[in-house]
């Protein structure tokens, strides 16, 4: 082989060479940032992970309050009976409802919503006392879509407008 | 310091080149072509018929003035020394008569072809004539393949050598030496030569002729074995070998340079490849640590979800009670009344009220903007506007998560 034809033969084996190095770096980064993606979206989990583990006890109570707390589902008729009477408010001074419309029941994962629409008028303390009584934590009552403003035609009296709610746990749970 | 030789020459003689060993002095004959590879380190003999010899006295004993005067006598042979990057013209100073010295320089003229691109175990370039002991004050023939070869001495040492060409024509022979000898005589460099020596088999008609033709007395003796260790210091290596030996140190630092390439390319494909061994360990352990705790994060989660989905009615803070009795408590004694209050959907509130005057009614706004107890609600406020005596203003309260 002449000096010239290794040259070539070299200067050849060299631009191989650098190719197979610029195609196994490419493969390299690809590879390493693949793998850097990875590891973060891992430590993202993980770090998901460790802040319920330093929760783990507060949830577990919380979990054993809902067990324990959630009224259970009985028939859809009795828990809109429920609702209904509890709206009524007839025990209760100084306050008196009307309006009132059952909303449709519905069903989550979490729990049975049944509600009715109502209209309450009375005294401000009246009113907002026995809410508040009707809203107690372990009663699973929630108000929502609350309005409330002066009687326009009784003086010191408001009338509030509101959907009253309660959720009982699913009936397979 | 004494020179060390090897123990190979590659020597030449009547019958051609061969391998001598110089300790056992056994010969090998030479296979293949001319100068192919020696069997190991070796002296190369430089032929005669290769070389030019002159001598001369210069009227210097300084080395670099003798160096000038020979540079300047080899080129009137047309012979350019530096002509590439061997050592082709070599001196030595063979006797000093006051301020002059008797020089000996010999120089090789031409390239030597077999040596191209050949062998670089030639250690040592010597002149073939340098390897043998002449006789005192001789002229000494001898034959180097089909050449005749003269060699003159001057007491002990070589002072010129001169090839006679390849006729066996004793007159011939007789008259070379003869006019060589009336030159070397005139010029005060032999004055007393005794004999002639012939280094080969005896030959009644070559003894005649050279005896008819010189008057000397002429003695027929084998040649002796050659003495590299007490051969005079010549230094020659020609352009070929010195050109093979740079061409072989550039391909040997060439070949470092690739294998150190090739070594440092090596080590960062491994060092990449453990890199990622690494990373992708260290992730399908971190993988293996959260499918392991995953059952239980997740009854956690379930737990969490749960308790989010009915936060609504067990957090008081979301409570619409809780909220009116929050923004209520931000009222002033006096000046100040809502007219509505409004939870849309747990996420909104719309508050309406009439203040007293523009003054009460951006004091109200500060207070809702400042209060901690209703800092998960982002406040919009519209500008307060006039509603005849009082002031009406509206303000937006967006849950923030």
């Amino acid at each position: 082989m002449k000096a010239r034809e290794k040259r070539l033969l070299f200067a050849l084996l060299g631009l191989v060479v650098l190719g197979v190095a610029v195609i196994c770096s490419d493969i390299y980064f690809d590879k390493r940032d693949e793998l850097e993606a990875e590891r973060e979206n891992l430590d993202t989990e993980w770090v998901v992970i460790e802040t319920l583990f330093e929760e783990r006890e507060v949830w577990e109570l919380r979990a054993d309050w809902l067990e324990n707390n959630q009224p259970a589902f009985t028939t859809t008729e009795q828990m809109e009976g429920d609702i209904f009477q509890t709206s009524e408010a007839t025990e209760v001074e100084g306050v008196t409802t009307s309006k009132k419309t059952l909303l449709p029941t519905q069903t989550t994962q979490d729990y049975v919503q049944v509600g009715v629409s109502v209209v309450a008028n009375g005294n401000l303390p009246s009113v907002f006392r026995w809410l508040y009584d009707l809203t107690r934590p372990d009663s699973f009552r929630v108000i929502r879509n609350f309005k409330v403003a002066p009687d326009k035609e009784n003086e010191g009296q408001i009338i509030a407008q509101f959907d009253l709610l309660r959720w009982y746990a699913p009936p397979n749970r | 310091m004494t020179r060390t030789f090897p123990e190979w020459a590659y020597l030449v003689d009547e019958s051609g080149r061969y391998w001598y060993n110089l300790p056992s002095r056994t010969r090998q004959p030479v296979a293949g072509e001319e100068a192919s590879r020696p069997p190991a380190r070796a002296i190369y003999a430089i032929p005669s018929r290769d070389l030019i010899s002159f001598a001369q006295w210069v009227s210097s004993k300084d080395d670099e003035i003798i160096d000038q005067v020979v540079a300047a006598e080899t080129e009137k042979f047309g012979f350019k020394t530096l002509e590439g990057p061997g050592k082709v013209t070599d001196w030595l100073p063979i006797e000093h008569n006051g301020t002059r010295t008797l020089v000996q320089s010999v120089s090789i003229p031409w390239p030597f072809e077999a040596l191209t691109g050949g062998p670089t175990e030639f250690s040592d370039f010597l002149p073939h004539y340098a390897l043998y002991p002449p006789p005192e004050n001789a002229v000494t023939l001898w034959k180097e393949g089909d050449t005749w070869v003269a060699g003159y001495s001057r007491a002990g040492r070589w002072i010129h050598v001169q090839s006679l060409g390849e006729s066996n024509s004793g007159p011939f022979l007789a008259g070379e030496v003869q006019l060589t000898l009336m030159e070397l005589s005139a010029k005060d460099i032999l004055p007393s030569i005794r004999e002639i020596v012939v280094w080969a088999p005896y030959d009644v008609a070559l003894h005649q002729d050279l005896e008819t033709g010189t008057g000397l007395q002429v003695r027929f003796e084998e040649k002796p074995p050659p003495q590299p260790s007490s051969s005079a210091a010549w230094e020659f290596e020609p352009h070929e070998i010195t050109r093979e030996k740079l061409a072989q140190k550039s391909r040997k630092r060439a070949m470092w340079g690739v294998f150190i390439g090739l070594l440092v390319l090596a080590l960062l494909v491994g060092a990449g490849v453990l890199h990622l061994w690494s990373m992708e360990k260290a992730n399908e352990r971190l993988r293996a640590k959260i499918d392991a705790n995953q059952p239980e994060a997740n009854v956690i989660e379930a737990a969490m979800t749960r308790w989010n989905s009915v936060s609504a009615a067990v957090d008081p803070s979301r409570s619409p009670i809780e909220l009116f009795y929050r923004v209520s408590s931000l009222l002033p004694e006096k000046g100040f009344r809502i007219t509505s209050f409004e939870v849309q959907e747990n996420r909104r509130i719309l508050l309406i009220g009439e203040a007293s005057n523009m003054q009460s009614a951006l004091a109200m706004k500060g207070k809702l903007e400042k209060a901690e107890n209703l800092s998960d609600f982002e406040w919009e406020v519209t500008p307060p506007r006039p509603k005849g005596d009082l002031v009406e203003f509206t303000c937006t309260g967006t849950y923030r998560y």
